[in-house]
């Protein structure tokens, strides 16, 4: 689904992503973990379009990403890690917005905005304008919006912040069921237990480049190699 | 005090941070904006002294007339600066996020509401006050006064000039919330726009230049005195008068009389500041809290012909697209109310044109002054529209554009989206121009000067579209600080190139056209055709190129 051949971004004399190589299988719930500055932002970003890479392939489902802007941005939903909305738009608005980005039909959108809608329970804010609402709102906004177009791929960038309990215990739930159905999900997070509650891989990133790609039982037999404590590991793989 | 002077400090320190680079696009960007802040200066300079130079070596207008222009400019100047800070002032000082950043500190209300008066007025103003130093600059080199006099102007007179503009807005808007929370806001917001535009409407009723102008050339050539009792008592009562005043004076060797005008201005701006510092300890944080209610109240007409949730003719992005930059300019009011000024103003302007029929006028190069002038002001006029609402169209997607990005859209769709209003209005109003000032004319004349302005209309929306891109900021979402940035100053200073360039095609052309006809009741248009192919080449080459610019910051990285 995913390929990155020796992908790089480089600001000036910085190397934000040295030279990463990944490889993602359809359906899998791919966790992206590393310190803050590591370069996880930087490679989802470039995922999504916003950043070109330096140098360096990116391939979904076999077309290079960078050749193929309009197609791969059509299949990716993207939730960032701060949900900017038009301050001047309702929530409301901002989903029929994005839905209509994606060239939606009209009548599928109303649908598949009831249905985010209730799912993510943000009726009571959504005729309310953006500008009024929490953290936490915004990114059950952004969720929605994200999964509007029913993506192949979801991108999210540090996906449980600002939620409460209930929100977050919703995403992961519906991050799950989405893998199951075989939506593929990236997800760049902190949350370590998050991480091993619903990933199915996972890949460490630290100073640009990737120290650790594998399964999440891989994952959990070095766990156990240090007293189950995986907060131990990630600092002395970090270090 | 203390928390002022604290806070102050260390907004002093953020502003002054400069980390200097030995990097080629570092030195380029900061000797270019070098180079135009200097040019700017210098050519303000000039353009006051040699426009008092012909208005009284060439037009003989005397003393006494050339500063009742300035008080007319004046005048405009201090409404200009007074609404321009009402519609600021409710940005930085009711919707920053810096505000509520300090409200949550213990800090007193008064030192918030003080701190950004201060941001307000000196930071959208800077550039303002770097032409009016070199305007006055100008007009004290002109009459060779000694550097103190310079100061005395700019220090007693300009300085609390502005200030009692901007304290007289900032109570006016305090009021205005303030009755906003008991009468419909929308009444009060129209209710302000009719009493400012009045107050210009009874200005210049009063005080009719033309008339003045007749009454004073009656004494010809004993024009330099002063003609006091030919102004209207009324006027007497306004801080430009007092200004002009003081500075007639000044040049007059009669220091003595112009004394009292410089303690009427300070004590202007002492009250006005007095007033509004007394309504801001005691109405700052409630207004605030009223201007977050209101923004809570606010109701959308679910139904209305461009709801997001109708269906449209449009491709479904086009029509999001189309409904996003709709929504999002109409809901902003500094858009709005800036809008229907400018209109307004140009409305006045085409209908003054219409009485301008320069045909009998006996000499051909006087002709061809006032109506390549006429047209230049046109042309400054669509340039004013393209800077203020075209250039910040691409940094105003702000802190969202990440939507944009991450959606399937080409760049051009999103660009012409953005474009095609602007594009239409501007023309529609370039157009308009064009047929007022020209329907006294010979049919060739107006139609090839109408397709001389649709050139370079657009060429003056797309340098705008693709400057703004050049120079986007994300990060700044106040359109009207985006349209004084940096950038935009450098893209004023690209039109007016383009204008010297206009002047230079069209002058002999013109010239000789008015000569024939003046002379020869016959005219030969070869020469402006000519003078036509060409500027509309270099239009439509830079317009393709500045589009591709726009294009290109689109597509860079975020």
């Amino acid at each position: 689904m995913i390929k990155f051949v020796n992908l790089t971004k480089k600001y000036d004399k910085f190397t934000a992503v040295n030279s990463i190589n990944l490889e993602i299988k359809k359906g899998e719930l791919f966790g992206f973990l590393g310190p803050n500055g590591a370069g996880k932002t930087t490679t989802i970003k470039m995922l999504t379009g916003l950043l070109t890479p330096t140098s360096g392939e990116m391939y979904l489902n076999d077309f290079d990403i960078h050749k193929n802007q309009i197609k791969s941005k059509s299949i990716i939903g993207y939730i960032p890690d701060n949900p900017y909305l038009y301050d001047k738009l309702t929530g409301k608005e901002f989903l029929f917005f994005t839905g209509g980005l994606f060239n939606l039909p009209h009548d599928k959108l109303k649908t598949k905005i009831d249905e985010q809608v209730s799912l993510l329970k943000i009726e009571e804010w959504l005729d309310k304008r953006t500008e009024e609402y929490s953290q936490g709102m915004k990114q059950r906004i952004t969720i929605a919006s994200a999964f509007l177009h029913d993506p192949e791929l979801i991108v999210i960038d540090e996906p449980m912040v600002g939620l409460d309990p209930q929100s977050a215990h919703i995403v992961k739930q519906v991050l799950k069921e989405k893998s199951q159905n075989g939506t593929t999900i990236f997800m760049s997070t902190h949350s370590l237990n998050v991480v091993e509650e619903i990933c199915t891989r996972v890949a460490i990133i630290n100073k640009s480049n990737i120290i650790f790609d594998n399964t999440i039982e891989e994952l959990e037999k070095l766990k156990q190699e240090k007293d189950n404590n995986l907060e131990e590991l990630f600092i002395e793989l970090t270090k | 005090m203390k928390d002022l002077l604290h806070i102050l400090r260390y907004k002093l320190i953020s502003n002054l941070k400069f980390n200097f680079k030995f990097e080629p696009r570092f030195l380029f960007k900061n000797v270019g904006s070098f180079i135009v802040y200097s040019s700017f200066a210098i050519g303000a300079y000039l353009f006051s002294y040699n426009s008092i130079r012909y208005l009284l070596v060439e037009m003989k207008i005397g003393l006494f007339l050339l500063h009742e222009f300035i008080s007319i400019v004046l005048f405009i100047f201090f409404l200009s600066v007074n609404a321009g800070n009402i519609i600021v002032a409710f940005s930085t000082l009711y919707k920053s996020d810096e505000v509520k950043f300090l409200f949550t500190k213990p800090i007193n209300p008064t030192v918030i509401f003080t701190i950004k008066f201060l941001d307000n007025f000196f930071y959208s103003s800077s550039t303002l006050f770097l032409i009016l130093l070199s305007v006055i600059g100008g007009y004290v080199a002109y009459f060779k006064l000694p550097f103190l006099a310079f100061l005395q102007i700019v220090l007693f007179q300009f300085l609390p000039f502005m200030l009692s503009a901007a304290a007289i807005g900032v109570i006016i808007l305090m009021i205005v919330i303030k009755l906003a929370s008991v009468i419909n806001p929308k009444v009060i917001v129209y209710g302000l726009i009719f009493l400012y535009l009045s107050t210009v409407y009874f200005f210049f009723s009063i005080a009719s230049p033309i008339k003045l102008v007749n009454e004073v050339m009656r004494y010809y050539p004993d024009v330099d005195k002063y003609f006091g009792m030919l102004i209207p008592g009324v006027m007497n009562y306004l801080p430009n008068k007092w200004l002009s005043n003081s500075l007639y004076w000044i040049i007059s060797n009669k220091a003595g009389y112009a004394n009292i005008f410089f303690y009427k201005q300070i004590l202007l701006s002492v009250y006005g500041l007095s007033i509004m510092m007394a309504l801001g300890y005691f109405w700052y944080q409630s207004t605030w809290l009223i201007a977050i209610k209101l923004r809570k109240q606010k109701k959308y007409n679910k139904d209305s012909y461009f709801a997001f949730g109708r269906k449209s003719i449009f491709e479904s992005s086009i029509a999001m697209l189309i409904k996003k930059e709709l929504h999002c300019f109409f809901r902003e009011p500094s858009q709005v109310i800036h809008l229907l000024i400018l209109l307004f103003l140009i409305t006045i302007f085409m209908f003054s044109l219409k009485g301008v029929y320069l045909i009998g006028i006996r000499d051909a190069q006087l002709q061809t002054i006032i109506y390549l002038s006429l047209f230049l002001f046109s042309v400054l006029l669509i340039t004013t529209l393209s800077l203020r609402f075209v250039f910040p169209l691409i940094s105003l997607d702000g802190k969202s554009f990440w939507r944009l990005k991450s959606a399937p859209l080409k760049p051009s769709t999103f660009a012409l989206v953005k474009l095609i209003p602007w594009i239409l209005l501007i023309i529609l109003i370039g157009q308009m121009l064009n047929y007022f000032s020209n329907f006294n004319f010979p049919a060739p004349l107006l139609n090839l000067f109408s397709l001389l302005t649709l050139s370079v209309s657009m060429f003056m929306i797309l340098m705008n579209f693709g400057m703004g891109g050049l120079f986007a900021n994300f990060n700044e979402n106040n359109p009207i600080r985006l349209a004084s940035s940096q950038g935009a100053s450098i893209t004023f200073l690209l039109s007016l190139f383009f204008m010297v360039l206009l002047i230079i095609v069209l002058f002999i052309p013109l010239s000789k056209f008015f000569y024939s006809l003046r002379f020869y009741g016959t005219y030969n248009l070869q020469p402006l055709i000519i003078a036509t192919i060409i500027i509309a080449s270099i239009s439509i080459i830079c317009s393709m190129f500045f589009y591709r610019v726009a294009i290109k910051s689109i597509e860079k990285d975020y």
